[in-house]
């Protein structure tokens, strides 16, 4: 058994073993090539509603891709030409090395995706928890070309912030179940590429160890095509300045103006009591709470989520 | 302190149990023994194990065999996640005392989850030259435990990753269940001791250092890092009775 075992095994790096393949290795997904921080990378796009209709760029958060947030999209999608894409490294999007990941770099990704896509006018920006952070960036930086900002729970804004709720947020309990699960990949499935490390960091998807939820025992679901785990190793490494956050989304908000909505639910770390907090950042934001939901608002309710949107966005105003 | 006690956790526990090989009796004068050990690793491990002598000569020392069964302490609930091993353990003495133990061992391990279903094939070989005393024993031990193969089955959470990628519905290959080529390899170095405390009960302890595992070297997503080292202690009970000679 030990020898067939050691001879006639599978590569756990063949695209579509462990985890879908991606972008690059898959025609048949929908992708658009951007050239980004000096490398070309197949991004994998899903739009849905009328062309002409105004852009509105679906932005999602760490250890996710777009999928999750495909059903909110397709609500959106009356009124808007929803883009939903897997940032580079996540979902089937097509992988990439430690050093593409940046912050300008992320920043460079949203103008060459609109650019690929030639999406004209301001855009509308709804960005899930780090998603969020990236809409803050990306408006910081590029004001003249937002039209209207929505943020699900947004990350904290700064380096400082994400410091005071670190401790909140990550609830690392070493009898975690999951974590030990993790833990175990180290004797059975090492995680020495990209695809291992991907299987790994799904179980991620599966704990309570961050503060998110509601009931922890009844952690509601989050569907994803594939966690980008060496992106998430990367991202951390460009947020961390070794054990303090050390980054800002927010330098130069001010320049925007116009109102921007916040939504955050009842429950966790990053809910509204906080969002209150930091919503300060900002000139003119509005905090919206849901009730009976966590940090995965969009898929929890997302009924309610939409409504809060449609309160706010332009082009459902009656 | 609930903090302070996980990290301390943290820091004593990187991966040690999971043991591959057989552990070396500190009193050759009985021929079998049982016992448990806690073994820590990034998950905190107990196993039962048993040893039994089946052979032994005056100038090629003694063979025993056994094998034991353990499991990561918060995981017991599911049922499903263990070690198991099965080897033997040579012992030679040169001047009665100065030897050399060399144990050869075979394991499975498993870890179920909501997304995936893992049993590894393992081997264990370890050397360990001491000071092998007839009631008590101290020595340096390098040990290799390469995991040759995983099975991988992927559930229900994983399946749902690989449906709706196409426009228009489901399609495509994958994921694939079955036997995995895996670089999972541990190789580890420290001191172990073990000795007769009253009558037919030996305590026994382990600690040192251990490779990086390959890759990343990353325990966790959120990485919460990851000391080198591994602790283990366990206790045995001799059965059967003493021999009247060695």
């Amino acid at each position: 058994m030990f020898v067939l075992a050691a001879t006639g095994c599978l590569d756990p790096s063949a695209p579509g073993n462990l985890v879908p393949a991606t972008a690059d290795e898959d025609p048949r997904l929908p992708q658009v090539e951007v050239e980004v921080a000096g490398h070309r990378r197949a991004l994998h796009v899903v739009t849905m509603g009328d062309p002409s209709a105004p852009a509105l760029l679906l932005m999602h958060g760490t250890y996710s891709d777009a999928r999750a947030l495909l059903p909110l999209g397709e609500r959106l999608s009356s009124a808007y030409y929803v883009v939903a894409w897997d940032q580079r490294g996540a979902g089937l999007s097509e992988r990439i090395g430690a050093d593409e990941f940046s912050l300008p770099s992320a920043v460079e990704e949203v103008d060459a995706l609109a650019d690929a896509l030639a999406l004209e006018g301001p855009l509308t920006l709804v960005g899930h928890s780090w998603g969020g952070g990236l809409a803050a960036l990306y408006t910081a930086r590029h004001p003249e070309r937002v039209a209207q900002v929505v943020m699900l729970e947004p990350m904290p804004f700064d380096g400082q912030r994400m410091d005071e709720r670190a401790r909140k947020v990550f609830d690392f309990d070493y009898f975690n179940e999951v974590w030990n699960d993790q833990a175990r990949f180290d004797i059975l499935l090492a995680a020495a590429d990209h695809e291992a490390l991907d299987a790994r960091a799904a179980l991620t998807l599966d704990t309570g160890m961050s503060n998110y939820f509601c009931d922890r025992d009844a952690i509601p679901p989050w569907p994803t095509w594939r966690v980008g785990g060496y992106l998430e190793w990367a991202r951390s490494r460009v947020l961390l300045d070794g054990r303090t956050f050390d980054y800002s989304f927010v330098d130069g908000i001010e320049a925007f103006t116009d109102p921007v909505l916040i939504v955050a639910g009842e429950c966790g770390a990053l809910g509204a009591d906080f969002q209150a907090r930091q919503a300060v950042a900002w000139p003119d934001a509005h905090v919206v709470e849901i009730a009976g939901v966590g940090h995965r608002l969009a898929i929890e309710d997302t009924d309610a989520t939409f409504d809060a949107l449609r309160g706010y966005l332009a082009e459902f105003e009656p | 302190m609930r903090r302070i006690a996980m990290i301390a956790a943290l820091w004593l526990c990187p991966l040690g149990a999971a043991r591959a090989e057989p552990l070396v009796a500190p009193s050759s004068e009985r021929p079998a023994q049982v016992g448990v050990e806690v073994a820590a690793e990034p998950g905190l491990g107990l196993s039962v194990w048993g040893l039994g002598r089946v052979a032994r000569w005056d100038r090629w020392g003694e063979v025993r065999v056994g094998g034991g069964w353990g499991f990561p302490v918060a995981t017991v609930s599911d049922g499903r996640t263990f070690d198991a091993h099965v080897g033997a353990s040579w012992r030679v003495l040169w001047r009665r005392r100065l030897g050399v133990a060399t144990r050869l061992g075979a394991g499975v391990a498993s870890a179920r989850n909501a997304r995936l279903d893992l049993v590894g094939l393992r081997l264990g070989l370890s050397v360990a030259p001491g000071w092998y005393a007839p009631h008590w024993f101290v020595a340096f031990g390098l040990g290799y435990a390469p995991t040759l193969s995983t099975h991988v089955a992927h559930r229900e959470a994983s399946r749902r990753a690989f449906e709706d990628r196409y426009p228009g519905g489901t399609g495509g290959e994958g994921p694939r269940d079955g036997w995995y080529r895996t670089p999972a390899h541990r190789l580890r170095a420290g001191v172990e001791a073990g000795g007769v405390i009253v009558g037919r009960v030996s305590l026994f302890g382990a600690a040192g250092f251990q490779s990086p595992v390959g890759g990343l070297n990353l325990v966790s997503l959120p990485d919460v890092g990851r000391l080198p080292f591994f602790v283990t202690t366990g206790i045995g009970v001799a059965l059967g009775t003493r021999a009247t000679t060695r």
